[in-house]
Order: C-alpha cells, then sequence, then structure tokens
C-alpha cells in the first residue's frame, strides 16, 4: 500500500514537472525577439559595425540552437537535450553551456533555502507549541505580535535594514557567502568555517516570514487538535499532562506543520531570488535576473524550470515524510 | 429559598440583548464583532488615512514628485523644532536650514544644519502648482514655507527630489496595484472555485490541477520572468495594467481554492437542497444562497491577499523588473537603496520601507479582524 | 419501593451544589447550576437530557477532564474510596491535572465517549492506547500489558483480538471501535465507569448489543455505571434510577419505574410522552414545544417556564424551585410540588 502511494506521487510528479518544463519555456519565450537580436541592436547603438564576421557568427548560433524555428522544435530539443545529455542549452551572455553555470549556484541557494526551512521549522515549533498551550497568555500576544509583524516584512527590506545596521553597529557589509580571500577557492574547512559565519545572514532574512506564518500554523494546528475528543480520552487515562501533549495533539499537529514543505520550498526559493541580488549572493539570483533581463533564454528558462522541479521534489520528499508518520494518509 | 445569583434587573437586560441579537442580520453581527477588535479598527483607521492621503497626494505633499532641487541631492530629513537655540519657546515649528560642504575623498556632499537659518513652516500655504486628478488647478499645500525656504520631512534622493513628496505620490501607485491586483486576481478565483466547485466532476479536476501546479511554483521567478517580458517601450499605463494582470494570473490560486471548498461545504447543506427540490434553477441558487454565505469570507480573504500583492509589487519595482520611473511606487523609490553605497551614506532612503510595512501590517490585522468577525456565530456556541 | 434499593447502599461520589461554568469572552454559559447527585456502588444511574443540558459537562467534572474554559464555580464533589462512613475524598478540590487525580482516573475512574472515531487518536494503533491506559493503571510490564489487552479485547468481544490489536481506529467497524474503547476504559478495572452517549454514533442495530456488553461488564466488574443518554429506550434498557437534566438542572431523580410511571416535573413528563408508542394506532408524534434557550440567556425564574403549559404567573417567574422530595428517593425541582412540600411541613 505505502510502495503503491509512493508511485503514484512519483507519477503525478513527473507529470508536474513535464508541465513546468513547458510553462517555462513558453514564458522565456514570451519577450519579442531573442538574445542574439538584443545583441545586435545593442552593437550598433554603440555605434559599432556589424561586420560580416560577426553576422556569421550569429547566424551559426541561429543555426545550432534553431532560434527562428517554431516553439515546438525549439522545445523538444531542449528537453531532450535536458534529458539525454543532461545540456540545459547556452548561455550567450556568459558565452559558456548553461550547465555550467547552474549547478554550484543552484546548490547553494538550495542550501540557503533549505537552512532557512530548518531554521523556521525549529524556531517556529516551540513557539508555537507554547502560543497554544497558553492561548490568551501575554506571551502568546506578543508572539502573535511578532508574528504579524513578521509576516508584514518583505524579505528583501530586511536584508536592506541588515545590511545598514551590520555596517553601522560593526562596519561590516553583510554580502557574499564567503570572505573575498576565499571566492574561487576550493571547499576546505576554513572556507566552510567562514560560508557558515555568512550563511546566517540569508537565512534569518529569508527564514523571518516563514518562522512567523509557521507558528501561525502550528499554534493553529495544535488549538485544533487541543479541541479534539481524544485529548480528553487521553487524559482520562490518568495521563501526565506533558506526556499527554506530545503524545497525540502535537504529534497530530506536526502533519500538517510537516506539510508545509508545499509552499515553504517555493516560498523560500521565491524570497531567495530576490535576497540573494539584494546581498549580492553567490546564488541564482543575480544571476536569473541578469539574463531574464538580457533575454538568455537558455539561462533563464533552465533555472526557472530546476526552481519548478526542486519544489516538485521538495514536495514530494514531505509527502512521503508525512505518509511514514500518518498512517492515515499510508491506508488511504 | 432564591439560590439563583442572578440578579433580576440583570436577567432582564440580557434578555432584551438576546432579543437584538437574533433578530441582528448577518451584518450588523458582523459590525458588532468586528467593532470588538481593537486593534483592527485602528488598522481601519490608518488605512483610511493612507488612501486619504494618497487621493489628495498634490495637496498633502510639499512639492510635485519629480521637482528636483538643485544642490540637495541625498540632504538628510530636516527635524521639526518648536524651540530655538537661544531656548526661546515657538508657536510656529520651523527647521534649520542646510550648509553643505564637498568631501574631498568620495566627492559626496556632507550637509551642516546651519542654525541662523531658520525656516518656519506654515499650514495651507501656496507652492508649486498641481492639477488635482487632472482637473482641478491649484497652488495650495497643507503644510510648506514661504517662497525661498524647503522642508525635506524625510530627506531627499540621489537626484535632490523631496522623498517625502514621492512617497506620497508613490502611495497612489502602491495602493490601487495592490486593490487592483487583489480585484483582478479575485474575480479569478471566485470564477475558477466557483466553477471548479459548483460542478465538481472533470472540469474540477483540471481547474485543481492547474492550481495546484501553479501554487507548486516559486512565484518570483514567475513573476519575474513574466514582468522581463513587458517590453519597455510600452507607456506606464501599460506598465501598470500589465503588472497587474500578471500579479492576478498567478494569485488567484488560493482564494480560487478557498472558494471552492465553501462551495462544496455549502453546496450540500440543507437549505440549498430544499432550494433545489422547490425547483430554484441553478444560477438562482447560486446567487440566493451560495453567494451570501460566502462573500463575508471572500472579502477576509481579499484582504488577506492585499499584502501579497504589495510585497509582490515592491519587490519587483525593487530589482528593477516590475514597474519603473517615471512611474512612482514605494518598490520604485526603495530601489535607490539597492547600492550599498546609497544605503550607507542616506539611510532615510529606506523610510518607504517604513510606509510599506506600516499598511501590510494594516492590511493583515484589518483581514484578522475580518475574518473573526466572519463567523459571528463561531465562538458564541462553541 | 423497589428491590433495586439494596444496591445503593454504599454511597461512592456524590455531587453537592455543584456549579460549571465556560467563561468566554462574550459572557459566562452555565453549564451545570446546583447539582446535587449521590452515586452509589454498583449501581447503574441514567443522566437523561437534551443535547446542551449539561450531562456531559456534570460527568466531566466528575474526572476532573472539563475542557477548557470550564471550572466548578461552586460546590463540592466527594469521592468514597471505602464506603460513606470511611475516608472522604474531595475531588473538587484537588488538581485536576495533579498526580492524585491522574492516580484516581488511571485506577479508579473511566469514560466511555460517544463517537470512538475522534475520541481514539488516529494516528496511534488501538493496542497502543489500551497498553498505555493498562500501565497508567497497573504496574505491569509492556509484554504484560499486551496480553492483557489482547484479553479485554476478546472479553468486549472483538474476534481475532491479537491482530485487531495493531489495527488503527479507521481500518475498524463502528460497533468494533466502540469495543475497543469500552476495552480500554475497564483497562483499569475502574470502580465507575461513565459512558457518554456509547450508542449516539453507532448503527441501531449493534446498539442493542454494546448496551448488554456495558450490562454484563458491569456486572462481572461491580462497578458503578453513569451512563449519559438522550434517549430513554438506553435508559429504560440499562439505568436502576434516573436523573433528568434540563438547562444545566438536575430537575427529577428517581428509581427507574417511578420516573416512568410516575414522571413528576412537566420536562420528564414531556419527555416521557414524546418517545412514538408503536402500539398505539394514531401515530402522531408528540413533542415538547419550543427550543433549548440560548447558552447565554438569562432566564428569570424557572429555566423550563417558557415551555411549560402549567407555569404559574408570579411564582414561576420569580426563580428556580428548590428541591422537594415528593415520595421516597424522588426527587423533584417544580413549583407545582410545593404544596407537597407544605404539607408535610
Amino acid at each position: 500500500m505505502f510502495f503503491d502511494y509512493i508511485v503514484r506521487r512519483l507519477l503525478i510528479g513527473v507529470f508536474i514537472i513535464f508541465i513546468i518544463s513547458i510553462i517555462s519555456f513558453f514564458i522565456i519565450q514570451l519577450p519579442p525577439g531573442d538574445y542574439l537580436t538584443t545583441y545586435l541592436a545593442e552593437l550598433s547603438a554603440e555605434g559599432q559595425r556589424i561586420t560580416p564576421a560577426v553576422e556569421q557568427r550569429i547566424d551559426a548560433l541561429r543555426e545550432r540552437y534553431g532560434l527562428g524555428d517554431p516553439f515546438h522544435v525549439q522545445y523538444f530539443s531542449w528537453i531532450t537535450g535536458i534529458i539525454l545529455r543532461g545540456d540545459f542549452g547556452y548561455s550567450f551572455q556568459w558565452n559558456s553551456p548553461v550547465s555550467a553555470i547552474i549547478w554550484g549556484r543552484l546548490g547553494l541557494t538550495l542550501t540557503i533555502s533549505v537552512s532557512s526551512l530548518f531554521f523556521s521549522w525549529i524556531v517556529a515549533f516551540p513557539i508555537g507549541f507554547y502560543s497554544a498551550v497558553k492561548q490568551y497568555s501575554i506571551p502568546d500576544y506578543i508572539f502573535t505580535f511578532f508574528g504579524f509583524l513578521g509576516l508584514s516584512i518583505p524579505n528583501f527590506l530586511l536584508a536592506l535594514v541588515l545590511l545598514f545596521l551590520g555596517y553601522q553597529q560593526f562596519g561590516v557589509v553583510f554580502s557574499g557567502l564567503y570572505s573575498s580571500e576565499f571566492a574561487g577557492e576550493p571547499w576546505t574547512r576554513e572556507k566552510f568555517v567562514d560560508f557558515l559565519r555568512h550563511l546566517w545572514v540569508p537565512v534569518i532574512v529569508l527564514g523571518t516570514a516563514g518562522t512567523a506564518a509557521l507558528i501561525r500554523v502550528m499554534r493553529n494546528n495544535l488549538l485544533d487538535e487541543l479541541q479534539k475528543p481524544y485529548v480528553m480520552t487521553a487524559r482520562s487515562k490518568g495521563l501526565s499532562e506533558f506526556r499527554l501533549l506530545l503524545k497525540y495533539p502535537v504529534r497530530i499537529a506536526i502533519n500538517p506543520f510537516l506539510s508545509t514543505v508545499g509552499w515553504m520550498l517555493p516560498f523560500l526559493l521565491s524570497g531567495e531570488i530576490i535576497v540573494g541580488t539584494v546581498l549580492s549572493l553567490p546564488t541564482i539570483g543575480p544571476v536569473l535576473l541578469e539574463s531574464l533581463l538580457g533575454q538568455d533564454m537558455y539561462l533563464a528558462g533552465s533555472f526557472v524550470f530546476l526552481l519548478g522541479v526542486l519544489t516538485v521534489v521538495g514536495t514530494l520528499i514531505s509527502d512521503i515524510l508525512l505518509a511514514l508518520v500518518d498512517p492515515r494518509i499510508r491506508y488511504d | 429559598m432564591d439560590q439563583n445569583p442572578v440578579q433580576p434587573a440583570e436577567v432582564d437586560g440580557r434578555a432584551e440583548e438576546d432579543e437584538e441579537f437574533y433578530m441582528a442580520s448577518q451584518w450588523q453581527l458582523m459590525w458588532w464583532k468586528f467593532k470588538k477588535h481593537k486593534i483592527a479598527v485602528t488598522a481601519v483607521l490608518i488605512l483610511l488615512l493612507f488612501f486619504g492621503v494618497a487621493i489628495f497626494a498634490d495637496f498633502v505633499a510639499p512639492y510635485q514628485p519629480r521637482s528636483r532641487h538643485t544642490g540637495r541631492v541625498l540632504a538628510p530629513p530636516h527635524s521639526i523644532n518648536f524651540l530655538s537655540e537661544e531656548g526661546g519657546f515657538n508657536l510656529r515649528p520651523f527647521v534649520y536650514g542646510f550648509d553643505y560642504s564637498i568631501d574631498m575623498q568620495t566627492g559626496s556632499r556632507i550637509y551642516e544644519v546651519d542654525q541662523d537659518n531658520k525656516i518656519p513652516i506654515y499650514f495651507f500655504v501656496r507652492g508649486e502648482e498641481y492639477e488635482l486628478w487632472g482637473v482641478l488647478s491649484s497652488d495650495l499645500h497643507l503644510f510648506g514655507t514661504e517662497e525661498g525656504g524647503e522642508i525635506f520631512l524625510l530627506g531627499t534622493d540621489t537626484m535632490g527630489r523631496d522623498l517625502f513628496s514621492q512617497i506620497v505620490f508613490g502611495a497612489r501607485i502602491s495602493l490601487s496595484i495592490a486593490l487592483l491586483g487583489v480585484v483582478f486576481s479575485g474575480l479569478l478565483g471566485m470564477i475558477m472555485g466557483g466553477i471548479s466547485g459548483y460542478f465538481g466532476g472533470k472540469i474540477d479536476n483540471i481547474i485543481q490541477r492547474v492550481s495546484e501546479i501553479l501554487r507548486s511554483f516559486p512565484t518570483i521567478p514567475l513573476w519575474m520572468a513574466l514582468s522581463a517580458a513587458i517590453p519597455p517601450q510600452w507607456t506606464p499605463v501599460q506598465e501598470y495594467l500589465g503588472i497587474v494582470l500578471i500579479l492576478s494570473l498567478i494569485g488567484w490560486t488560493s482564494l480560487g481554492r478557498e472558494v471552492r471548498g465553501k462551495i462544496l461545504s455549502i453546496k450540500n447543506e440543507d437549505f440549498v437542497t430544499s432550494a433545489r427540490l422547490d425547483g430554484s434553477s441553478t444560477p438562482r441558487i447560486i446567487r440566493l444562497h451560495l453567494l451570501p454565505s460566502m462573500v463575508s469570507h471572500i472579502i477576509a480573504s481579499l484582504t488577506l491577499a492585499i499584502p501579497r500583492m504589495i510585497i509582490a509589487e515592491t519587490s519587483l519595482s525593487f530589482i528593477g523588473v516590475g514597474l519603473t520611473r517615471p512611474a512612482i511606487s514605494w518598490g520604485v523609490l526603495l530601489e535607490q537603496s539597492q547600492q550599498t553605497r546609497h544605503l550607507i551614506s542616506a539611510p532615510w532612503l529606506l523610510t518607504p520601507g517604513i510606509f510599506v510595512v506600516i499598511v501590510i501590517l494594516s492590511f493583515n490585522f484589518m483581514g484578522d479582524g475580518l475574518r473573526d468577525a466572519a463567523d459571528p456565530y463561531s465562538s458564541l456556541t462553541e | 419501593m423497589t428491590a433495586a434499593v439494596k444496591k445503593t447502599d454504599t454511597k461512592l461520589i456524590e455531587l453537592s451544589n455543584l456549579h460549571v461554568n465556560f467563561k468566554y469572552r462574550q459572557g459566562t454559559v452555565r453549564a451545570v447550576k446546583e447539582a446535587n447527585l449521590d452515586i452509589f456502588s454498583g449501581e447503574s444511574l441514567g443522566l437523561v437530557g437534551e443535547s446542551g443540558s449539561g450531562k456531559s459537562v456534570t460527568a466531566q467534572s466528575i474526572l476532573g477532564i472539563i475542557p477548557t474554559p470550564g471550572e466548578i464555580a461552586e460546590g463540592e464533589i466527594y469521592y468514597f474510596p471505602e464506603g460513606e462512613d470511611g475516608k472522604r475524598i474531595t475531588l473538587s478540590d484537588l488538581k485536576s491535572k495533579g498526580k492524585e487525580f491522574r492516580h484516581l482516573r488511571a485506577r479508579k475512574f473511566s469514560i466511555i465517549f460517544q463517537e470512538p472515531m475522534s475520541a481514539l487518536s488516529p494516528i496511534h494503533t488501538i493496542g497502543n492506547q489500551i497498553i498505555e491506559a493498562m500501565m497508567l493503571a497497573r504496574s505491569v510490564n509492556k509484554k504484560e500489558a499486551r496480553n492483557e489487552a489482547v484479553k479485554l479485547l476478546r472479553k468486549v468481544g472483538i474476534p481475532k483480538a491479537e491482530e485487531r490489536i495493531d489495527e488503527y481506529t479507521f481500518n475498524l467497524s463502528g460497533g468494533m471501535r466502540q469495543r475497543a474503547m469500552i476495552a480500554m476504559a475497564l483497562a483499569g478495572e475502574p470502580e465507575f465507569l461513565i459512558a457518554d452517549e456509547p450508542t449516539t454514533a453507532i448503527d441501531v442495530t449493534i446498539q442493542a448489543q454494546i448496551l448488554e456488553l456495558l450490562e454484563n461488564l458491569q456486572k462481572d466488574f461491580g462497578m458503578s455505571l453513569m451512563m449519559i443518554t438522550h434517549d430513554l429506550g438506553v435508559i429504560a434498557a440499562v439505568a436502576e434510577r434516573v436523573a433528568v437534566m434540563y438547562n444545566g438542572y438536575i430537575v427529577e431523580k428517581a428509581f427507574l419505574e417511578n420516573i416512568f410511571n410516575n414522571p413528576l416535573h412537566p420536562y420528564t413528563k414531556g419527555l416521557i410522552n414524546s418517545i412514538p408508542d408503536i402500539k398505539k394506532t394514531d401515530r402522531k408524534l408528540v413533542s415538547i414545544e419550543g427550543v433549548v434557550p440560548h447558552p447565554y440567556a438569562r432566564i428569570k425564574g424557572c429555566d423550563f417556564r417558557p415551555r411549560c403549559e402549567k407555569s404559574i404567573e408570579g411564582i414561576c417567574d420569580q426563580s428556580f424551585p428548590s428541591e422537594i422530595e415528593c415520595e421516597k428517593d424522588h426527587f423533584v425541582r417544580c413549583y407545582l410540588y410545593n404544596e407537597l412540600e407544605d404539607d408535610k411541613k
């Protein structure tokens, strides 16, 4: 039964990824023209003469990537390249294959997002628990207020404020993910420690809104569960209050809490794009922005596509986790 | 003998109240309950103030948003004083003028307060001319200085434009774009959710899958990609409408899901079945029975969706793919602080952010109050 | 009086002028008012009333499991572990979540709820939940507890108990679920068992089986049973003594025969009249006019007055009547019987 469930989820996931790939490719095709036209326009705007050599090179590129072909042909060659050869196309801006640019950045984006997810969970869980069990207490009101505040600050603004405060208080500019001396260096223990020292800023910036939302999720779920008859049943057995709370309502309220991955991950990945740009992190944020503005379609499309894939995979993992902890889903 | 602890007088008062309670319309009940939510009421008042300011922006702002004050690039905010240096109290508030010197190393201006230059602030003064809503010509401003003076409540930006005036004008676009976005996505959500919930079956399945995919997708890259597709030669109005459309194309899913859920739960309730047995037609059932019981919830969800719209618009404009100058929104204003150099030397460039947070917070509290009020009986019978 | 009197010798639990209030922001709901009730060892007592009449809250207050924001506002609950002349424990003074009360709940008292589906945890096996109760009540290890649990499941009539013990509630039928719930309640071999509408959520065909099971178990274990129901049929089948509740008040208390043959309170009369009688050719359903008052409503005088045909102006609208013993062990709270009281004096 469990196996069936996973297979079914996997199939749905593959289907959704397929749709996402079409949407991604469609969206980046939306702007009129393509990178090469933009490039030519730029050259002539700069007053450069377009030599036959340049034209030839551009024609060759256009030919090679089938830029003049209809949508479905272009899509097909793009997607088969990805599936068969792991070839995501060519970045005209960077003059290099897309796959050479994306993986490292995607990895860092994922690291930051997942760290923020865990940060949010770890902070929100005890606070949500406390707020629910001590509903209408003064700390509950305080947490609720800060929850509202956290939800109301756009994360780029929070990043800006931290940037400013960091400079004003410590004379440090919080940006990047490692100090300049480690840039381009291979990963060593020192670089990793340095990395962790930089990681907290984007994690806090990204995690704040999510934490605020999760506190409310946890609080409301637990409040719902605390009203359920099985809590009274457990009390009638003479179970001590704390053990009772942990074994029954908290254990059950954790399920919807876990399933928040479904929207937390897309939310965090979204936020990382902006925060990465503000804090100039070596993640996909700044590169995606540039590629979109410059119509570097294979690069942009691959990012949009892979972000979608990541959320599908994340949701899949959370679905499986959920089925592991909740028999109701397993037997469904 | 009489063990009843309730006094007769109290009993009567209570009974009358009960009667009033039972006879009240749904809207009255909601209003009563909403009024009890003090923070929500405060939030509504704040929002009314903001909307008022946005509507009468030309009058409230001391300057037109695009007027540049040469020689006043990145000037810090003026502080308003009542006490002069000599200790005398002035009933009329005033600000001190600036002197500036150029920092030879960085080339940036250093402003110094000029104690000798007192600039009094006047209310209802004549200043720059404007046309309110394109029809009313005037030069009356809520406050300002006499000719030759200057007042920058929140400092100036990199072009020497008064930040406060720009924020006041920016409220127009930032607030209206969120409202329009919510109205559009609300309409879309209601149509899609309504179809989905009412007809069910295959149609429901397809719509559900589409909204699921949209929801599982990171929204910012989608928005960014769509906004990047807006041709640069579009006029500000076209750009504005384009952003509204983009925001709502992706924003309808959560409301759609809610409407669908509500319809599903109401659909099977007795009063709908009895209406159908009475021979009412389907549209009639929707209009007379389904809609009224949903409206309150929809209003609450729409209110709670506004903050998402504001954040989206502000974020997109901030990174440069949303609205662009000459349009002025709070996100556009914040774009200047993207450069760390400006951020550090002129932190007042962040002040539009404070207004963003206040407005979002207010909408969140208002939505919270509305949601509580949408179930007038809920906490009474539990 | 009847033969059943014998059983009512040793008092086990006493409610004395009990008030339970639920304080909400909108106002206070007075769920139980001025309740006086004795529960004797080994008897089966029926507590009957419409939903919202305070039956369940009365039961919950004895076990110290009133849900928030409910609390005992006034009055006492006593427990006599060794009979009325022995030790007396004031339950209403104990901390409901404290150790002493928890031990009592684990070993002496138990409750069966209306909806086994929601009263049992959906994500734990029934075995897990029964074993937990067993280990809280007796000093047994997990293995022994499991063996005992299987035995208990067999006893309550669950076939293939050794397999069923590892099932989740959603894999069991309604009847089986309720049997599992009963097994859990019996894990501590309680002296006092509350059954809160145990058959309401169950198929009519199974209801009788469950009631019979409860009756047999009560005799086997020698416990007191408090049967809470809105269904006089259930009362007739199980109870020896009956208390009728209306809007938080216990309005009538008597032995079963007296309640059915000589109901005194107009509300009790109404209840009995509204039992459909299939023998009668005239199949008109009789019901009590009017509705239960709104929980926040404060009614001047007797709470039943707005629905009462016999209410007396100038008397019934003044205050709630106090308790009168009209015949031996038959108590009623109604002004119609005040003269009887006066005559006695």
